[in-house]
């Protein structure tokens, strides 16, 4: 963590988000604070939990799709979708009890909104593989809160904060090699 | 007979990565250039990639600012090149779920994928893991694995199980489990059509960067020349050693025909050409018929 971190510019369009629950506490980020440092080393975590929730709640529908060759009803793993929701969970708290500093609601209703997004596709996998919705509807419906949550978490990323959805720091073969500074 | 052309197409580079990181133990060896590159098959009825690079718009920048990745072009650039469009590519061959082979699916709208299910199932379990066992998530971007659900959804998407022959004729794919990650694949070309091909390619994926991992000096262990594996496995370097030492003999051990694509040095071995827009054009063979596009 740096002193140099800052949320994106209210006129960045990565805010070009649905309207969230906290829409009318926007506020514009002013730059480096205490606070908001506070705030961002207290969220990364969750929201390192909630990226790596939108990839396992992602690969088990889409392991259970491809198994089921699209048919009604999913065969989930139920051991690996329990660990999903158990994180989500966890991570939803962390959301609800940090402290959010003014230059931050706007990020902080975003990150809400991404948990929230990732608990209704959930709802509708666990509809699914209970065979009480299987239709092509309930499908687009759990795709859809999948893809506003990967919105959402592209739109929340503070790289300079270490809040981003890819780990480039160790990565295979593209980027393990920072460019000479001057 | 040949059915098939292969060319790997470069679609952007990294000027000096640690050699260490393609070349296990060449620690304080200095610098490769790496390139970026996918492989295309092509035959009088398919068209097909193996690897579909990274997705610039979300992470083009911040490669190039932070890293030093230069140069990247489109799939409808890249392919230009060939006089083919992204449209055009019916088949894709996804060798592992890392950001840069995987992260580029949506340019590609009329392709059906195929990629190890043992990948996509190791990394969902990885994905679940405490942070302090993180380094297991590395390269992997969740949105790449929305994007594979979306083409699930649209019937776009085979996971694979283990070895299957002729997913198109003459082309097979091979599982590397545990090897460079949890479910790396190779795709071989038997580019003859027969079943003991005389005319095999092997395009190794990550599981060989460069042709030193296949031919590296062996005077250390007292041989003239042995494997060495990439820098990173997620697996072990046993299992990438005996995935090259498989993909070796499907050639009958002729190291040029195991295709690295990170390998700069394929101009030395592959006709070749640099493209108007400074990325290089490999032809490693042409099917019967077929015009050269790099003379």
């Amino acid at each position: 963590m740096t002193g140099t971190q800052r949320l994106h510019d209210a006129t960045c369009d990565v805010w070009d988000l649905p309207q969230a629950g906290a829409a009318g506490d926007l506020h514009p980020a002013t730059g480096t604070d205490p606070a908001t440092d506070r705030y961002l080393a207290t969220i990364a975590p969750a929201y390192g939990v909630l990226g790596r929730v939108m990839a396992q709640l992602s690969g088990i529908f889409l392991l259970a799709l491809t198994r089921d060759g699209g048919g009604p009803g999913l065969h989930l793993d139920h051991g690996m979708y329990t660990i999903a929701r158990d994180q989500l969970a966890e991570a939803q708290d962390t959301v609800a009890s940090v402290t959010v500093p003014e230059t931050a609601r706007r990020h902080h209703a975003a990150l809400d909104n991404l948990a929230a997004q990732l608990a209704a596709a959930a709802r509708g996998i666990e509809r699914m593989a209970a065979r009480m919705s299987g239709d092509e509807h309930a499908r687009r419906d759990v795709l859809r809160h999948l893809a506003e949550a990967q919105r959402l978490l592209i739109a929340t990323a503070e790289p300079d904060a270490g809040i981003t959805p890819v780990d480039f720091d160790n990565a295979c073969c593209s980027c393990a090699v920072r460019k000479p500074t001057a | 007979m040949a059915d098939y052309s292969i060319h790997v197409l470069e679609y952007s580079y990294v000027p000096e990565y640690h050699k260490s990181g393609v070349l296990y133990g060449a620690h304080n060896e200095g610098y490769v250039k790496l390139p970026y590159c996918y492989v295309l098959i092509r035959s009088a009825d398919h068209v097909a990639l193996v690897d579909v690079g990274y997705n610039h718009k979300d992470y083009g920048q911040h490669l190039a600012e932070k890293f030093g990745v230069e140069n990247w072009r489109s799939p409808k650039v890249v392919l230009a090149e060939m006089g083919l469009t992204p449209e055009d590519v019916d088949t894709i061959f996804v060798t592992h779920a890392h950001f840069d082979h995987f992260g580029n699916v949506e340019d590609f709208p009329n392709a059906t994928f195929y990629i190890q299910r043992e990948e996509i199932e190791k990394w969902v379990w990885a994905m679940s893991l405490p942070d302090r066992l993180k380094w297991m998530m590395i390269a992997v971007d969740p949105s790449d694995v929305l994007r594979g659900v979306n083409l699930a959804a649209q019937g776009r998407l085979r996971t694979v199980e283990g070895s299957v022959e002729n997913v198109l004729p003459g082309i097979d794919l091979h599982l590397a489990k545990d090897s460079h990650t949890f479910g790396s694949m190779w795709v071989t070309v038997r580019n003859d059509g027969k079943a003991q091909s005389d005319d095999t390619w092997v395009l190794a994926g990550d599981l060989v960067y460069q042709f030193t991992n296949i031919k590296n000096d062996g005077s250390v262990v007292g041989v003239d020349e042995m494997y060495t594996p990439v820098g990173l496995a997620l697996g072990s370097q046993m299992n990438l050693l005996l995935a090259t030492e498989e993909m070796m003999k499907q050639t009958g051990y002729d190291a040029h025909r195991v295709i690295p694509i990170h390998e700069e040095g394929l101009a030395d071995t592959f006709p070749c050409r640099i493209s108007d827009e400074g990325l290089r054009i490999s032809e490693i063979c042409l099917a019967d018929g077929a015009e050269s596009f790099v003379k």
